[in-house]
């Protein structure tokens, strides 16, 4: 990369910006104006919302102590007795190599790609609906979004998990060549090295590749790429603690938390959610709970309900709608007159996505039913809001005041919510308002 | 038909440039050049390609290159507000000899529930049990001198002798779980001490190192 291309890269994107505030906005009707308002007061409040008062509480909360303990054990060159792959746990030890052993430290790298993954759904949304608009809205949702907000705020795996699963989406969407594909394949390589579940985005991004047909048929093989990449990731990080990493030894460190991973479903655990619950907010988690005085400070992963109603519903609804519609051509016609073919296409593809994350738990219900937790449909819930941005982009075009009273709701619940998403100081009985729910308290 | 004519002209440019490896070097091969180009193009004639087309040669890049800015500029503000000093690690800050205050939430039943268990002694402190689960001599169980696991408000652990024995516990204790502010001084660190919270209960190994000491002048904050 040289100085010329990130500064002909920064000017690009300066241009975008600009071009986006002065031309895009004369050409906004009214009611688009106020949208536009509104989704940049998600935008900046999520992104604030994010940061603030990220490194409180200075202790662990929910699951961070094992992995930052395994985070430090990297940097002291012990084992790492984690049962997730390590890539994770090395980034979040670069943020303590940064700024120490402390809460900052270990929240800081998922941080940074809490962030990221705001970036990441507006190029994924506009690139995947060809509308700048949709990339927008998709940024704006996302940063609105308490699910993404509490696990932005804490040391765990999975903002990071999502950042990389929609970078590799974001690859397949812009292959063009087999070097796109390969591409691709890395970001799965490491989004797996994160967590195992990260495999399951080589499904949608297969689907991107074989719908868009950008590149030749063949260089899908090139996905293949992506266990190599998690192999060499996971022997570097043997390597780095000392052990014996040659592939063999690797392999079977991987086979036995395998076997590990099977056991799991033995275990109880008290905020523990079967897969169907998760679309239907059955039993958020609050991530981060802590106590200043009398009041307390929650970070909930409940998600902004008019989003999450929306997602699932859509979910639901379209691929039944995709199935009548392919069966009924008089259907076929009005649908397509409404949404077109790019909207649908890639609303679909956005579908696959949401299910690829949400299958596997379906089909492991018997083995690890007991064990499964509300965080494992951040990936689905991702999928679910870019399809959502995509569409409403597009409605947006046609019926503006639909879209301005749906954005307006949404960000009415978001600062509503705000305070049990971004831990402001509170009353017990003020939470509880928010989380009226008995099954969404700590 | 301008466009067409330059698009056929591109794609012959484009497989060579691939074919030869030379994409970086000649420029005409870069999907970006190309849509800026054919951009420019459909001003003139009517292009198949789509209208303000995303550039998705340098996507990939520019999200790369914003991570990379997100991280300095956070880690910018971070160094620079001294913010994760204030979040420095709670216990990092024990250091041996040093007396610091410290808040324990308990109930009056703790009494007789919290319990240590290793070999080794510190000037006049240890654990009421022997590393093998035994109780410990009789002169040892008196109880200014016996130390008891207690996790602060903000979560530290710390084993302390003489919360039990200071004058602000002797009269009545309340009823409902209490907490009690006390001087902590730091006698030592225990590594494999076993941890007893019921009176019945195993003690279970702790992993990490546990800050030992002496706690003075308790008061019950009311």
């Amino acid at each position: 990369m040289t100085s010329f291309s990130i500064a002909d890269w920064l000017k690009d994107t300066l241009e975008d910006v600009k071009m986006d505030a002065s031309n895009s906005w004369k050409s906004l009707s009214k009611t688009e104006r106020i949208t536009t308002v509104m989704l940049g007061v998600m935008l900046v409040g999520g992104l604030l919302l994010r940061i603030q008062g990220v490194g409180s509480p200075g202790s662990f909360t929910f699951d961070e102590e094992p992995f930052v303990r395994n985070a430090h054990n990297y940097a002291l060159g012990l084992p790492d007795t984690n049962d997730h792959p390590p890539l994770g746990k090395l980034l979040i030890g670069l943020g303590m190599v940064l700024f120490g052993f402390n809460s900052v430290g270990w929240r800081f790298v998922p941080l940074c790609f809490a962030l990221q993954t705001v970036v990441l759904a507006y190029w994924l949304a506009r690139t995947a609906f060809q509308n700048r608009r949709a990339g927008w809205m998709a940024a704006a949702f996302f940063a609105a979004d308490g699910f993404f907000i509490s696990y932005s705020r804490s040391g765990l795996l999975d903002g990071m998990l999502v950042c990389f699963v929609l970078w590799a989406m974001l690859a397949a969407m812009t292959a063009r060549s087999w070097r796109g594909v390969l591409a691709a394949a890395v970001l799965i390589g490491l989004a797996t090295s994160v967590k195992w579940s990260g495999i399951f985005v080589v499904v949608p991004a297969a689907a991107t590749l074989l719908v868009h047909r950008r590149t030749p048929i063949r260089s899908i093989l090139w996905l293949g790429a992506a266990p190599f990449v998690h192999l060499l990731v996971w022997m570097g990080a043997l390597w780095l603690t000392g052990q014996r990493n040659d592939p063999l030894t690797t392999w079977n460190v991987m086979v036995g938390l395998y076997h590990h991973h099977l056991d799991l479903g033995h275990y109880q655990n008290g905020l523990s959610s079967s897969w169907w619950g998760w679309p239907i907010l059955w039993k958020p988690i609050v991530v981060k709970l802590s106590e200043t005085g009398l009041r307390s400070r929650y970070s909930s992963s409940v998600g902004n309900l008019v989003f999450w109603c929306t997602v699932t519903l859509s979910m639901v609804a379209l691929p039944i709608s995709a199935l009548v519609m392919a069966s009924r051509t008089r259907l076929k016609r009005y649908w397509l007159d409404f949404f077109g073919e790019q909207t649908t296409r890639t609303a679909l593809l956005m579908a696959v996505g949401w299910f690829a994350f949400l299958a596997p738990w379906i089909a492991t219900g018997s083995t690890r039913g007991k064990y499964t937790f509300s965080h494992y449909y951040l990936p689905c819930y991702a999928f679910g809001l870019i399809m959502l941005a995509g569409i409403v982009a597009y409605i947006e075009r046609k019926r503006p005041s639909w879209v301005v009273d749906f954005i307006g709701v949404a960000l009415i619940v978001s600062v509503y919510y705000a305070p049990v998403w971004g831990e402001f100081a509170m009353r017990t009985i003020d939470a509880n308002h928010r989380l009226f729910f008995v099954r969404w308290r700590p | 038909m301008v466009g067409n004519i330059w698009q056929a002209k591109y794609t012959v440019r484009l497989r060579l440039g691939q074919k030869l490896g030379i994409c970086g070097a000649l420029k005409g091969c870069c999907p970006l050049t190309r849509v800026r180009l054919s951009t420019n193009r459909l001003t003139m004639s009517s292009s198949p390609l789509p209208e303000n087309p995303t550039r998705n040669y340098d996507v990939l890049m520019k999200t790369v290159f914003s991570l990379f800015v997100i991280g300095v500029v956070l880690g910018l503000i971070f160094a620079w507000t001294g913010y994760s000093n204030r979040y420095a690690q709670v216990t990092e800050g024990w250091h041996l000899g040093q007396t610091k205050l410290v808040e324990v939430t308990v109930v009056r039943e703790d009494k007789g529930r919290l319990a240590c268990s290793s070999d080794v002694s510190m000037q006049t402190v240890r654990c009421g049990y022997l590393g093998n689960g035994q109780p410990a001599e009789a002169h040892t169980q008196e109880d200014s001198h016996v130390l008891s696991p207690f996790n602060t408000t903000k979560n530290e652990l710390f084993l302390g002798a003489g919360l039990w024995a200071s004058p602000a516990l002797q009269g009545p204790l309340p009823t409902e779980r209490f907490t009690v502010a006390c001087n902590f001084t730091v006698l030592g660190v225990l590594k494999s001490v076993g941890l007893r919270w019921t009176p019945t209960g195993s003690f279970d190994p702790v992993k990490q190192s546990v800050a030992a000491g002496s706690l003075t002048d308790c008061v019950i904050p009311q």
